[in-house]
């Protein structure tokens, strides 16, 4: 391994080793590394996050370094070698959302925002999106435990005046 | 109720602007539907950046009023909720109703737009039963004009316009527009607004009138996709420097481009003139020459007018240089007039991998009666590099099992050394009669044509 390796600490004391080219991915680590205030030896802390999201993160990352990379170095590769790599990554984000809660899920994605992944937080909302779309309201609320504050006459006021998009 | 001593994070416990960007997922529709989950979720969707109003989506309104009323209760509903926003910017805004609304809701539209900033604009009043331009040329004094508020816009990335005017040359701040579509509008000045949109990256025009492209110029390097779709030009041809196109699809009256670039890896060329009458002895020459201009094409879509004009060229046999096409997609009514066309295309393909041929059901122009026998036309071997090596699949869609099918097909079969499937595709909603026939005949073509690879399958699917 001829890059560089970088600790990265969670806010419950775990460490992590990873490449620096992995965080990278992060805009925030990223600015850190440029202005130079990471120190060789000493573990970034990172206090929003907990050690087991910050797996999951440096897992993702990890993931898509690797695909950087064979970018790079097959420029001239054939569509179809394109594509079926494209599909492998797909396959692989959806096994990876696939193995969480949605507890898990909304902590990944204020763990992504907190370490601006811009790639991360589009896959984990587009996959929690796609958990509410089609659904009816009720089943939303259940799948998400969101409390309705609504009085029955209040709910079907909304409804009546989005007609539109109950339709 | 929960043993842990932690709160789980939930949904709703996110911070609102997460909570939107999850929203800004959903089509604006499922946006709207979180308005209903509880007070909170119906604050956030009062903020939803990505803002979509279709008339078309609303078609499921209570079937009992007429379609009046229901047009001004949604422009009603459109007024009413953009007046409830709350946020401070809008991704995209796309408001599509047919016909123009009233002046007063438009500039209201509009201007809500402009203040939130918008990066994504599409405005569509164009009407549904429009068939051409003229159609819509016809109503153009109804048209809406864009307010001038809309001019001051500095942060479009993409603009769609359909019968809703505006000024070109008072367009002028398009730095950082990626794609723009402009239909059923006159677009006079285009030529302009493309030499101050460095980044454009996408270009669509269609049933558009007096366009006066002159040029494409490497100015617009980036453009990957290049759609015209039944215009009408009002300049003679049209100079095209393309170095990194992608797609280009024309479809319409013959229109001469002269090309200048065109990528090397041009991933798809669509030619359809099946809306053009007129020809001369030049056009066959000229088709050929576009033909040659996107030989790069990986996959190739033509029309009929096409292949019954290519044989007219200098060169009946083959273009100047092979193409490096491999989908080839014939649209033909396959009659004798198409056939050296055809051959021709198959000819110049060495590469060639998959050969579709959509049996159009509608007669092309009348030509002059070809000068071979057409009976025979397919029966001799020509040697053709694709069928000796590259050519694996062939797929015949609309298949209904007529002679001419049945020549090229026994051609095909006989001569393709490494077929590996050939597909039928029975047409769409066709009579039982009909499809025992094609069935037969099918059967037929599978046990008695004589192969000229022994990887063959042939298939027979229902339309």
């Amino acid at each position: 391994m001829s890059s560089n390796m970088i600790m990265l600490k969670s806010s419950d004391g775990a460490s992590f080793e990873i490449e620096e080219a992995a965080a990278r991915k992060s805009k925030i680590i990223a600015n850190m590394i440029e202005v130079e205030c990471v120190d060789e030896d000493k573990a970034i802390p990172l206090q929003n996050v907990t050690g087991n999201i910050l797996a999951l993160v440096i897992e993702y990352c990890n993931k898509h370094i690797v695909d950087d990379d064979d970018d790079v170095a097959t420029e001239e590769a054939s569509e179809e070698e394109e594509e079926a790599k494209k599909k492998k990554v797909d396959d692989w984000e959806a096994e990876f959302m696939n193995s969480m809660s949605l507890e898990t899920m909304f902590e990944l994605l204020l763990a992504a925002n907190y370490l601006n992944i811009k790639s991360l937080i589009d896959l984990v909302c587009q996959t929690i999106a796609n958990n509410i779309k089609d659904k009816t309201p009720e089943e939303v609320r259940k799948i998400f435990s969101i409390e309705n504050d609504f009085t029955p006459e209040e709910e079907e006021e909304i409804r009546k005046e989005n007609a539109w998009a109950f339709g | 109720m929960d043993s842990r001593s932690e709160n789980p994070t939930e949904l709703s416990s996110l911070p609102d602007y997460v909570l939107l960007m999850i929203i800004a997922n959903l089509c604006f529709k499922d946006a709207l539907k979180t308005s209903v989950l509880s007070k909170k979720w119906r604050n956030i969707s009062r903020r939803a950046t990505n803002i979509s109003f279709k008339e078309s989506e609303c078609a499921t309104l209570s079937d009992s009023v007429n379609e009046d009323t229901k047009r001004i209760a949604f422009i009603h509903y459109v007024r009413d909720w953009v007046s409830k926003f709350t946020g401070f910017f809008v991704e995209t805004f796309e408001f599509c109703i047919s016909k123009p609304v009233d002046i007063e809701t438009f500039n209201l539209l509009i201007e809500f737009a402009v203040s939130k900033n918008v990066k994504n604009l599409i405005l569509d009043f164009a009407d549904r039963s429009w068939n051409y331009s003229d159609d819509a040329k016809a109503e153009a004094t109804s048209m809406l004009q864009l307010p001038e508020c809309f001019y001051s816009l500095t942060n479009l990335e993409s603009l769609s316009l359909s019968f809703c005017g505006f000024d070109p040359s008072k367009l002028v701040r398009l730095g950082s527009v990626k794609s723009l579509c402009f239909r059923w509008i006159q677009l006079n000045g285009i030529t302009s607004l493309l030499s101050k949109a460095p980044l454009l990256q996408s270009l669509r025009i269609k049933n558009c009138w007096n366009v006066d492209l002159e040029s494409i110029t490497d100015f617009n390097n980036r453009l990957t996709t290049l759609v015209f779709k039944n215009n009408r030009f009002s300049v003679p041809f049209s100079m095209l420097d393309l170095p990194n196109i992608q797609k280009f699809k024309y479809s319409g009256q013959v229109h001469y481009f002269q090309f200048l670039q065109v990528n090397r890896s041009l991933e798809e060329a669509y030619l359809d003139f099946s809306e053009e009458v007129k020809y001369d002895e030049e056009t066959g020459t000229q088709l050929c020459n576009l033909l040659y201009d996107l030989l790069s094409a990986r996959t190739l879509t033509v029309c009929p007018f096409l292949l019954q004009l290519i044989q007219q060229s200098e060169d009946p046999i083959r273009l100047k240089a092979p193409m490096e096409t491999r989908q080839l997609i014939l649209k033909t009514s396959l009659l004798p007039d198409e056939y050296i066309g055809i051959r021709l295309l198959i000819n110049s393909s060495p590469h060639l991998e998959t050969l579709s041929l959509h049996i159009l059901l509608r007669r092309p122009h009348d030509m002059e009666p070809p000068s071979f026998d057409p009976d025979t036309y397919w029966s001799y071997e020509f040697n053709h590099k694709c069928l000796k090596k590259t050519l694996k699949v062939v797929e015949f869609w609309n298949f209904s099992g007529d002679m001419n099918e049945l020549y090229l097909l026994k051609f095909l079969i006989n001569y393709g050394r490494g077929l590996e499937r050939v597909d039928l595709y029975l047409p769409r909603g066709v009579q039982e009669s009909a499809r025992r026939i094609a069935h037969a005949t099918a059967q037929m073509v599978g046990t008695t044509f004589e192969r000229g690879s022994n990887r063959l399958g042939i298939y027979l699917h229902n339309g």
